[in-house]
């Protein structure tokens, strides 16, 4: 992670604390610059903010240097932090086999990162509509699996076979368009021609119907990843489809790996990968930083695919396995979750 | 008056709400999806309707018509006794049928046209002094107080006919005085503490406003529920329930207003939405069903709710109107036709309107009943309108606490058809009905200026009846009639057991009974001496009454002094006789040739009368008396004397005072 420095601000070399010898060589940042962060640390408390950054060079700087100006992550950092550029030139070839289903608020498909990386596209709010993305929900979760990099951009499953379903025409508040009947219909839809489905979206309600069609398409091998949810200050409940067992259930982590605050806490949580601040495409050849589980299931989606590229006859089951081996138990507070391990993965 | 149309038209123009739920809904409509939710395209959609729930304070929330189109991803009135009383003229009646030339009725007339003369100056005079001496009626009948103030009362019959023009001018103009009543100085306290008082003088105010021109019944609405004084904290549940039911009427009337198109130049400009857009309206279930959405956002955000104070345990329970329509949530029956009903209502009101411009752009001359019928109708909708919530709600009694507006509206109604003393009524309603919420907001540091008001409208209101009926005819004898009930009103056997002490001449009528009969020398049975006969004394009563304070009923002690008896004439006139006439038919008929004289019927006696209780005019008396030397007519007419001698007897007889001598109470609240 890169972090632009937003004040003059000195680097310490021997502990996260402000310290008249913690700096003998008196090096130091100014405004602008961009440091090289590998892990936030929680140390000397000062104007009320005790985080940390720890330098990939070593020593640490105060993250309260940064305040004000925006935090630049540099693209596809996750990618090469887990390896997953490395998985990527691996399964290239057999990634052109594998079909990718976004379920989300459409896509510009127009996008330089985007373009000509959709099969098939279906607008299951209105039917007679197209699946044009509007608020850029979609689009973005899109550029995380599916980027070509043609400019900025590199998806997990970059060269996969995309079916974008609209299930919704924006993504939050109360009024996206998202029914469980239009999500069943995109599942009618995509549901045989995909070997991974990525649901960055839920409802609140069991439906045994969307449950039986789940059940059905993951019987038939199709891996289903759904993010859990996001607290927000009137609902902290769990989504479906994410809750159902043949679901892969994906939390978010902050930038240090750890539970992000934003994430519903549910013991179904199969897996959390970093979810905050995430880069990727908008519409309208734009990038921009979105956070929250939705960002981190198409990591996994991805991920699925590059197994699914790997080995065609994977399903479910066996995906949450693999999940398992490269996950580490963690807890915030009273609740336990499996976070992605900080290390490359291997399939 | 006659500008009022040409105000009117400019008030129609300028509706200008922020919130509009009937245009809103149509807007929202287009928004939704196939699966029936809100599913806005593009950020500009999204934005519009975002922009309108924002108007509603809606954000998704729960709401009971409104939620279902939310997404679920990321998504809540015997004989009279004959008149029990054969009144006194029916017994002089009796006694006037009988030859005015005799005696008895001669005295008894010219005692009672004398009585009722004397009465009469004597109602005058105090009528003349209530006007000095209460500032109230000044106020509300200024010109009556300045002609009554040049009254001589014993040349009333001189001045009657200008009497008649002041209560007549007065009571045409009440509506402009009314309020001014509680503006007065006594009152300054209460207007400070009560902000019922001044939402009474504004109501009054503003119907005034309707009469004038300078406001549109939906205008009327809009502002009733605009007053400042509702924001008043700390008030009565009752002020609170008014508060409520008033602002619901503002609601629904603004939620269904006509906005006119921009481009468009409407000829005719309507304050309300069509009958058929009501019907487009309700016939799309979604489209009402947001509607009745917004309707519901906007009950949330004026806090429409109702209050009630149980009795055990004591305490206050409160429903919202919010509460109440997601009870109804599934029956839009109910909504439908509830709406429809008030858009009927209104389309009456502009089809009024409507009519008046032609005529007047037409140069059709103006009938006072155009405007009555323009002015009635508007005041349908508004009392419509501040009925809705009790529509929804039986147990919900609102309308005690929207007397005064309804009493405002009748008070119009009923000036506009000279009906001057249900407008009189009306008036003295509203003001009771002030002291009434007075009462019940429980504040107990301004009983003296709430008594001065609960004393005088008694009296306000018999002297305001009074000159209603007065200015409500043209009639000799209907005038005759109103100034002998005024002096003493029928049923006023009651008076007696109404006051502490009261002192009448008056008569009983009906029945007596005694045990020791004795037989008259000449062996023939007579009136006075048979065990059961007809009682009809006059005399003089000394009585207290039993009646007082609250669930008291328990009626009036007298000592009954009689003077005169007119049992045997009574008993004459209620035998009839078969007389065959020429033509050989056979009639009943009474024969009117006796004579008797004053001596022949004085019956000094003494009894003591206890006056049934509650109001029944009936009295139960024992006593003795001298008997009368006339004592029984036969049916030829013949007269029989005796001797008259004592007897104890009781009688049960109606009770039929003439006029009052004294009357004091304590009470002043009896009249």
């Amino acid at each position: 992670m890169k972090v632009r420095i937003n004040t003059y601000v000195n680097l310490r070399t021997e502990l996260a604390e402000i310290h008249p010898y913690n700096n003998p060589r008196d090096i130091y940042f100014s405004p602008g610059d961009i440091i090289n962060v590998a892990e936030t640390v929680i140390g000397e408390n000062y104007k009320g903010n005790d985080l940390w950054y720890r330098l990939e060079e070593g020593g640490y700087v105060w993250s309260g240097a940064d305040n004000d100006s925006k935090i630049t992550v540099e693209p596809n950092f996750w990618l090469k932090r887990f390896g997953l550029d490395l998985l990527q030139q691996q399964f290239q070839q057999k990634l052109s086999n594998v079909s990718i289903s976004i379920l989300d608020t459409g896509i510009d498909e127009m996008h330089l990162d985007l373009k000509d990386t959709v099969n098939l596209k279906f607008n299951a709010v209105s039917q007679n509509q197209p699946t044009k993305d509007a608020d850029g929900h979609g689009t973005h979760c899109s550029g995380i699996i599916i980027g070509t990099a043609k400019n900025k951009i590199s998806g997990v499953a970059k060269g996969a076979k995309l079916n974008v379903c609209k299930i919704m025409n924006t993504s939050s508040g109360s009024f996206t368009g998202m029914t469980v009947k239009g999500m069943i219909r995109a599942l009618d839809k995509v549901g045989d021609q995909s070997d991974v489905i990525s649901i960055s979206a839920g409802v609140n309600q069991y439906d045994k119907e969307l449950h039986d069609k789940i059940k059905a398409y993951a019987e038939k091998g199709v891996i289903i990843v759904a993010a859990i949810g996001n607290v927000s200050p009137e609902d902290r409940t769990a989504k479906y489809p994410a809750m159902f067992d043949e679901c892969i259930a994906v939390g978010s982590l902050n930038n240090s790996l750890e539970l992000s605050d934003l994430t519903v806490r549910n013991s179904k949580i199969d897996i959390c990968f970093p979810g905050e601040l995430i880069t990727s495409t908008l519409p309208n050849d734009s990038y921009g930083q979105k956070s929250g589980t939705s960002m981190a299931t198409p990591f996994i989606a991805g991920l699925a695919a590059l197994m699914k590229a790997n080995n065609a006859e994977s399903n479910y089951a066996v995906f949450r396995e693999l999940l398992k081996d490269h996950a580490v138990l963690k807890q915030k507070e009273q609740f336990q979750y499996y976070a992605i391990k900080n290390e490359k993965i291997i399939l | 008056m006659r500008i009022i149309f040409t105000l009117l038209a400019l008030l129609l123009f300028n509706v200008t709400f922020a919130q509009h739920p009937y245009y809103d809904a149509l807007k929202l409509r287009k928004y939704i999806s196939d699966d029936k939710i809100f599913a806005p395209a593009d950020s500009l959609e999204m934005d519009t309707l975002v922009s309108i729930f924002k108007l509603y304070n809606y954000s998704g929330t729960i709401n009971p018509f409104l939620t279902p189109f939310t997404s679920e991803g990321k998504g809540y009135s015997a004989d009279d006794v004959k008149k029990a009383t054969l009144n006194l003229s029916s017994i002089i009646g009796s006694v006037a049928g009988v030859d005015v030339t005799t005696i008895a009725n001669g005295v008894a007339m010219l005692m009672i046209d004398r009585a009722k003369q004397e009465l009469t100056v004597t109602f005058f005079n105090r009528f003349k002094k209530f006007a000095e001496d209460n500032p109230e009626f000044k106020v509300l009948f200024p010109k009556t107080t300045d002609n009554l103030k040049n009254l001589l009362a014993y040349k009333y019959p001189e001045m009657l006919p200008a009497l008649r023009t002041g209560f007549y001018a007065d009571l045409n103009k009440i509506t402009y005085n009314l309020d001014d009543v509680l503006e007065l100085p006594r009152y300054n306290e209460l207007l400070k503490k009560f902000p019922e008082i001044k939402i009474t003088i504004r109501s009054i105010r503003l119907v005034h406003e309707l009469e004038s021109g300078e406001s549109h019944a939906a205008e009327i609405i809009t502002k009733f529920a605009d007053f400042e004084e509702w924001k008043t904290p700390g008030t009565s549940n009752g002020f609170k329930n008014f508060k409520s039911s008033v602002k619901l009427a503002a609601i629904f009337s603004n939620s269904l207003r006509h906005m006119p198109d921009p481009v468009k130049k409407e000829k005719d400009v309507k304050a309300w939405i069509s009958i058929k857009q009501i019907r487009e309206l309700v016939k799309d279930t979604i489209t009402f069903r947001i509607y009745l959405g917004l309707v519901y956002q906007l009950a949330v955000m004026d806090d429409i709710t109702w209050y009630k104070t149980t009795d055990k345990p004591l305490k206050t329970e409160s429903i919202s109107f919010a509460t109440l329509m997601g009870k109804q949530k599934d029956n839009l029956f109910l909504f439908e036709n509830k709406l429809t009903k008030f858009i009927e209502l209104s389309e009456t009101v502009d089809k009024l309107t409507d009519t008046l411009n032609y005529k007047k752009d037409e140069k059709i001359a103006l009938k006072t009943e155009d405007y009555y019928s323009y002015i009635n109708a508007s005041l349908d909708i508004v009392d419509y309108g501040f009925s809705i919530a009790g529509l929804f709600d039986q147990d919900l009694d609102i309308a005690q606490y929207t007397l005064i507006v309804r009493k405002s509206n009748d008070l119009y109604r009923h000036l506009y058809k000279k009906e001057f003393t249900q407008a009189l009524s009306n008036s003295m309603d509203i003001l009771e009905g002030v002291s009434i919420m007075i009462k019940e907001a429980g504040d107990t540091t301004h009983k003296k200026s709430l008594k001065l008001l609960t004393d005088v409208l008694p009296k306000l209101t018999k002297y305001g009846l009074f000159m209603a009926n007065i200015a409500s005819t043209d009639k000799p004898e209907e005038i005759r009639d109103i100034l002998d009930n005024a002096i003493l009103p029928v049923g006023s056997s009651s008076i007696k057991k109404n006051t502490d002490f009261n002192v009448s001449v008056q008569s009983y009528l009906g029945a007596y009974g005694f045990s020791n009969p004795v037989k008259s020398s000449t062996g023939n049975g007579n009136a006075w001496t048979d065990k059961f006969g007809v009682f009809a004394p006059i005399g003089i009563s000394v009585s207290r009454g039993f009646n007082k304070g609250p669930g008291k009923n328990c009626g009036s002690l007298s000592l009954f002094a009689v003077l005169f008896d007119l049992g045997a004439i009574v008993d004459y006139q209620l035998k009839k006789d078969s007389v065959t006439n020429s033509s050989g038919a056979t009639q009943e008929e009474i024969t009117k040739n006796y004579k008797i004289k004053l001596g022949q019927i004085i019956s000094p006696g003494a009894y003591v009368v206890y006056g049934f209780f509650g109001n029944i005019p009936l009295s139960l008396g024992f006593g003795a008396q001298y008997g009368p030397g006339l004592s029984k007519i036969e049916s030829s007419g013949k007269t029989v004397f005796n001797n008259p001698q004592w007897r104890w007897n009781a009688f049960l007889a109606v009770d039929i005072p003439f006029f009052n001598l004294v009357n004091k109470s304590k009470n002043k609240k009896s009249i």
